[in-house]
């Protein structure tokens, strides 16, 4: 009797649970957030299988377990993981950007853009080009410079966490906000430089663009840590 | 899952209304619970559940909790202020597709 309640309190094992995080790593989950999870749920089912078979040994119990997944593993869970994720980095940066057509910020906004007006409209058209053009190659040359540095801050970490990653390693998300500009250089010439409706777009649209850069490139990046935790409360656990 | 089909859409609302009922749950959880609730006739499968409670997580409707337990970090989900509401009205609407469909299978069941 004592033997039946004893196995039925069978549990993984700390060592088991590291062979678990190295074969979720084995299976192409990267992040942490995602392998915890994982653990968690192959220990339960594998602890299930031993309430019923108390001499099933650890890998088979693990493949069993790791069959209910499907043929494509965890594959599914990462790209609908990814993608949720995503949705979260945007509503970060989103929140941000409002941030800057709120009080008080907005006052900066309503500045830039009236600058950037002003400039446009006493510039000599050719002038006018070359400084939007300008401001894009700067922007470029930024985003690049900021990738290259963080590439080299994060390095080889054990504990990856997917937010972490987007944060850091995929600003280069950023030529989203640079696109618009492929889009107008169409009719980037002097002569239509002079036109009043361009002039009002690109004043808009200038400032929005260095606002988004900052935001992911600077704010978000200052922010990681208090983000991160927002994200997993398990980040100061593990 | 039997006839998975007529039952992926209602995932999610199974999920709220679990939630709803208990509180707080871990993955593994909620398929134990959906299995017995069904004397196994409907599983969840893996693949299908986490990606369902991330997408609700991302959507603001779960929020997370973490505990230590058996040496393990465990996830567990909650319905949020948000998530709450969802829930009435997923259930609203669950309820409504099971009237119509009823009345369209077999129309002599109408209470009318």
């Amino acid at each position: 009797m004592s033997f039946t309640s004893k196995s039925h309190d069978m549990k993984v094992t700390p060592s088991q649970i590291q062979a678990l995080y190295t074969f979720t790593r084995d299976h192409f989950v990267e992040h942490y957030d995602l392998q915890t999870e994982l653990v968690d749920h192959l220990s339960n089912g594998i602890e299930t299988q031993w309430q019923e078979n108390p001499n099933l040994d650890f890998k088979d119990a693990l493949n069993r377990e790791f069959k209910k997944f499907g043929v494509f593993g965890f594959q599914d869970l990462i790209t609908e993981r990814t993608k949720a994720m995503e949705k979260r980095y945007f509503s970060f940066i989103w929140r941000f950007f409002k941030d800057y057509f709120s009080f008080p910020k907005v006052a900066l906004t309503v500045f830039l853009i009236a600058l950037c007006y002003t400039l446009l409209r006493l510039l000599p058209a050719e002038i006018g080009v070359g400084v939007v053009y300008g401001i894009y190659l700067l922007s470029v040359l930024f985003i690049f410079y900021k990738l290259f540095k963080f590439k080299k801050q994060q390095g080889a970490k054990e504990k990856k966490w997917m937010l972490e990653d987007m944060i850091f390693n995929q600003i280069g998300y950023s030529n989203i906000g640079i696109l618009p500009l492929y889009l107008f250089s169409w009719p980037f010439n002097p002569t239509n430089l002079e036109a009043e409706w361009l002039l009002i777009i690109l004043s808009i649209a200038l400032p929005c663009l260095c606002l988004f850069l900052h935001i992911i490139a600077n704010i978000i990046p200052q922010k990681a840590e208090e983000l991160l935790e927002e994200t997993y409360p398990e980040y100061r656990i593990a | 899952m039997r006839n998975s089909k007529l039952y992926k859409g209602s995932l999610n609302t199974i999920i709220l209304k679990l939630l709803e009922e208990k509180g707080k749950m871990y993955g593994y959880e909620i398929t134990q619970k959906v299995k017995e609730i069904t004397k196994d006739e409907l599983r969840v499968t893996e693949g299908a559940l986490y990606p369902a409670l991330h997408k609700l997580e991302a959507e603001g409707f779960l929020e997370v909790e973490v505990a230590k337990v058996d040496n393990r970090i465990r996830k567990y989900y909650k319905l949020t202020e948000a998530g709450e509401k969802e829930t009435v009205n997923r259930l609203l609407a669950l309820e409504d597709f099971i009237r119509n469909m009823q009345q369209l299978v077999n129309p002599k069941w109408s209470l009318e």
